[in-house]
């Protein structure tokens, strides 16, 4: 449905550079990023309403040269919504509608399904669109751009400005849309929670150029880069050396700090090579004493101290120090397992960095930026 | 805490001070016109058909002088508010002229461009703008379009290109996008430039009498009048003049106010 290739593009002294990426009909597709990573500046050009150095964009089918794209394929909607405030609810709604002229029975067929779906019948009336809360206001938004039934929606950080239950109700509603229309989004954000949720794939861009393109769990398990990991948020990243490796069984050695660590999830890596060894929080198990133990966690099975606790949403994250490893470890856990481990009165754990969760990035990929979270 | 509230009174009592001492003095100049008519000249000078003539030439040529001005200014402002291009700060500099301009220096240069210059084409096809009523008109369109074009820039950049962009993905062309979305959003600074046009160009005198003269029942606007009522030292129909300019200046202009408060839409 959108193919780039080898976009390069300057705005000012920022560049876009060498960009290739392609958006499969009825694929969710969310380029997440952090501010300034170029995010809006890509859409716009997609979107034609930028010029390019070089490379191809076609939307479509078309191609898109410094000319809007196929106004009959593609739908847009900005950061700040942009209702037309000289129009009333419904007026905003079918302003596109009217413009194309298309059938009014089509018209009542879609606005019936998508305001069913995004439940503003209720507002519908209402004359001013001043009086709509944000959330309203973005339902309408969404609304406006899918009555005109487009083949791609272009979300250019749709949610940002709503707090969280309403940003969750909007996510399923669009999930729900997505699937009743079946069309194509291509979605930029730099909330992860928002990314994580709704994309089938995720392209992550850092100043303008493409990290890692990957489904939501493929990024998370295998960042390709530092940066990537980093802004991931995958908090464990140790400076690790590959001392042994079987190809065979698919598994290295790799030394951190003291420790001999076992790793099954690699690519492109050789023995001796210095590499990052990262692991998630979500991922580090803690294991109660004597339990018995399978084959998987008898590995990289090492004693903890709790040296301090935060609690999160829904869970815990606790940061806990291993005989031999100079950083202490962040593993996060449910309330339930922290309960039910007595992770409140006791402070000597076993943990477990299952071989299996322990990714290798190569030291010799670039390293451009770093991130603090 | 209490310097703070001191602070706050202080700024509030400035600028109520400041909005307060200009009505004063503009309601004090007025107050004193009107203590010198005497009350039978009243209806000595309003009686006169000469005063309605002038009264109803300066509402006309205003009027038409300040739509014609809209007219071309909309869409200039508009051109400078949203494109770039090269030579852009050069033609914003010249449409600023007649603004800084002498009204005088401004009415003599159309005065020489259609009376010998290459506006005497115009004269030669039957377009008489010197010494006729459409002169007045002319005079007051170049005096005001400088301004129109400086207010509606400022009103057309406040208002984010987003809407032009959202509109033109929902199925709109140029045409389409500038009559359904941007002239309607931007309906409350159109009428704020008009009504600031308008006044300015109702109380034009010196490009006016330079171009169209002051031919009683002729080219006589209100501004005209007051000056030729000095010129024969006739006090009282000049203080008059002045009170009914005044006066209808400011009916109109509530008037327009009032009757668009109502529907009046954000720029936002």
């Amino acid at each position: 449905m959108i193919q780039v290739k080898n976009l390069s593009a300057r705005f000012g002294s920022f560049e876009i550079k060498n960009l290739s990426f392609s958006l499969r009909e009825g694929e969710h597709f969310t380029l997440l990023g952090p501010s300034g990573a170029g995010k809006s500046l890509l859409t716009e050009t997609i979107l034609g309403l930028r010029r390019y150095q070089s490379g191809e964009i076609r939307v479509g089918g078309e191609y898109v040269s410094g000319k809007p794209a196929d106004r009959v394929t593609v739908s847009y909607v900005p950061q700040d919504v942009a209702l037309f405030p000289h129009l009333g609810v419904l007026d905003n709604i079918l302003f596109g509608a009217r413009v194309r002229r298309i059938k009014s029975e089509v018209v009542r067929q879609r606005l019936k399904k998508i305001s069913g779906i995004l439940k503003i019948d209720p507002i519908l009336k209402r004359g001013e669109i001043g009086t709509l809360s944000i959330g309203e206001m973005q339902r309408v938004a969404l609304a406006r751009a899918l009555i005109i039934g487009p083949r791609v929606l272009f979300l250019d950080e749709p949610f940002s400005s709503l707090d969280y239950h309403i940003k969750r109700q909007l996510i399923e509603e669009l999930k729900k849309l997505r699937r009743a229309l079946s069309i194509t989004v291509f979605h930029v954000t730099h909330d992860h929670e928002e990314a994580f949720m709704l994309a089938d794939r995720i392209g992550v861009i850092f100043s303008g150029r493409l990290a890692q393109i990957g489904s939501p769990v493929g990024l998370q398990h295998c960042p390709t880069t530092l940066q990537v990991a980093q802004f991931l948020m995958a908090r464990n990243i140790f400076d690790a050396r590959i001392t042994e490796i079987d190809p065979r069984a698919h598994r290295a050695i790799v030394n951190i700090d003291n420790l001999k660590l076992v790793s099954t999830v690699f690519d492109k890596v050789n023995s001796g090579q210095n590499v990052y060894a990262v692991i998630r929080p979500e991922e580090v198990h803690i294991i109660r004493p004597n339990r018995p133990l399978g084959p998987k966690v008898r590995e990289n099975l090492f004693p903890a101290d709790i040296k301090g606790r935060t609690p999160q949403p829904g869970g815990c994250l606790l940061s806990a120090s291993l005989d031999g490893l100079n950083r202490p470890i962040e593993i996060s856990i449910s309330n339930c397992a922290y309960h039910d481990l007595k992770l409140d009165v006791v402070d000597s754990v076993q943990v477990c960095l299952k071989s299996d969760s322990l990714w290798l990035i190569p030291k010799n990929r670039k390293k451009t930026e770093n991130y603090l979270y | 805490m209490k310097k703070g509230i001191w602070a706050d009174r202080a700024f509030n009592g400035l600028i109520w001070a400041a909005a307060g001492a200009l009505a004063i003095y503009l309601l004090a100049v007025l107050l004193t016109l009107t203590f010198h008519i005497r009350p039978e000249s009243w209806t000595k000078v309003l009686m006169r058909e000469r005063v309605l003539f002038s009264l109803n030439l300066s509402l006309l040529c205003a009027t038409v002088a300040s739509l014609l001005g809209l007219l071309f200014a909309i869409p200039a402002a508009y051109l400078l508010a949203r494109r770039q291009f090269p030579g852009k700060d050069l033609l914003d500099t010249l449409l600023d002229i007649p603004t800084v301009l002498s009204p005088v220096a401004l009415g003599t240069a159309l005065l020489l461009f259609f009376g010998s210059g290459p506006g005497r084409v115009f004269e030669e096809h039957g377009i008489r703008f010197t010494f006729v009523v459409s002169g007045i008109i002319l005079a007051q369109f170049s005096v005001v379009v400088g301004l129109a074009v400086r207010s509606l820039k400022a009103v057309f950049e406040s208002l984010s290109p987003r809407y032009e962009t959202v509109a033109l993905f929902l199925g709109c062309n140029k045409w389409s996008t500038f009559f359904k979305v941007i002239l309607p959003m931007t309906r409350n600074g159109i009428i704020t430039s008009f009504i600031l046009v308008w006044a300015r160009a109702i109380g034009e005198f010196g490009c006016t009498i330079t171009l169209a003269g002051a031919v009683p029942g002729k080219t006589e606007t209100i501004p005209a009048a007051i000056y030729l009522g000095l010129a024969e030292v006739d006090i009282q129909e000049t203080l008059i003049y002045v009170l009914l300019l005044v006066l209808v200046a400011v009916v109109v202009l509530l008037s327009i106010r009032y009757l668009t408060r109502k529907r009046r839409v954000g720029a936002l």
